[in-house]
């Protein structure tokens, strides 16, 4: 079971709106390379995973995962408190606007729902660890293509944060790859 | 809302600074934990998380009996249930 911190794992302070950066950073709630993709694809390999440790490292990052999910659906929030319906047309949030409001439901910043389709769990250690790899890396990409396009110094502080951790995930699972899937026996040869 | 505790509602400075803190070493703790997960007999590891453990455990009890709960297994207000009083994460 889980156990829930009613505080943000970083703090998240966002005193100007902008619903068009918003648009933008829910690309990492439930885009391709989001959190919500992040924490079940980590949360879900666990079952089929031979390693103990392997499977720690799984569940660890799989929870810190959820940690950084409600991080970016505080920042969206943030980002559009307060809109007047003109802000809302001249930002371009008046298509997302007009089916959620200002809920924060799990889509890309292209407008492409969240889907499972954007991981695997195979049930390989080698597969779904290399998977993992790649996964931080993508998101590391996502947090500095929107790094790039923010200003804001308190909207890239936490964007900061988040892209720092895809590093220290792509480094253990790494380490998980290197330690624990070398212990693999040998395909035995035939003569 | 009648209940008393739906005062909590604002943070003060007092209350934000130690919830920094638990922030920092909740924080020290969880990448430790990481980092044990792949480097189990590390022994500066195990003792650095031995540490921080204890201080976050501590700083999390007096914030507790400061503010109000930050788990829902911690309330321990006898007239009203503070959990759902004090502010969100997101406000």
């Amino acid at each position: 079971m889980w156990n829930y911190e009613k505080r943000l794992e970083y703090p998240v302070n966002i005193t100007t709106p902008n619903p068009k950066i918003a648009q933008l950073i829910i690309s990492q709630y439930g885009g391709p390379d989001g959190e919500m993709g992040a924490s079940m694809r980590y949360l879900s390999q666990r079952y089929s995973m031979p390693y103990r440790e392997v499977a720690g490292v799984l569940t660890d990052i799989g929870t810190e995962e959820l940690a950084h999910l409600e991080i970016v659906a505080t920042m969206v929030h943030q980002l559009t408190k307060g809109l007047t319906p003109k802000e809302i047309l001249d930002s371009g949030f008046a298509p997302y606007y007009v089916d959620h409001t200002v809920g924060v439901w799990p889509q890309a910043a292209s407008g492409m729902p969240f889907s499972a389709k954007e991981f695997q769990v195979t049930g390989d250690p080698i597969t779904d660890l290399a998977e993992d790899m790649g996964a931080e890396q993508k998101a590391r990409t996502t947090y500095d293509n929107l790094l790039r396009m923010v200003s804001d110094p308190e909207v890239c502080d936490p964007l900061r944060f988040l892209r720092e951790r895809e590093i220290v995930h792509f480094q253990r699972f790494g380490e998980a790859n290197r330690e624990d899937c070398s212990k693999i026996p040998k395909v035995q040869k035939l003569d | 809302m009648s209940c008393a505790c739906a005062n909590s509602r604002n943070r003060n400075s007092g209350q934000e600074q130690l919830l920094k803190f638990i922030t920092e070493v909740g924080f020290a703790l969880e990448d430790v934990v990481l980092y044990l997960d792949t480097h189990p007999c590390d022994n500066d590891a195990l003792c650095y998380y031995e540490q921080y453990k204890n201080v976050r455990k501590q700083a999390l009890e007096e914030y507790t009996k400061m503010y109000g709960p930050l788990c829902s297994k911690d309330v321990s207000s006898k007239n009203c249930w503070m959990w759902t009083q004090t502010p969100w994460p997101w406000e």
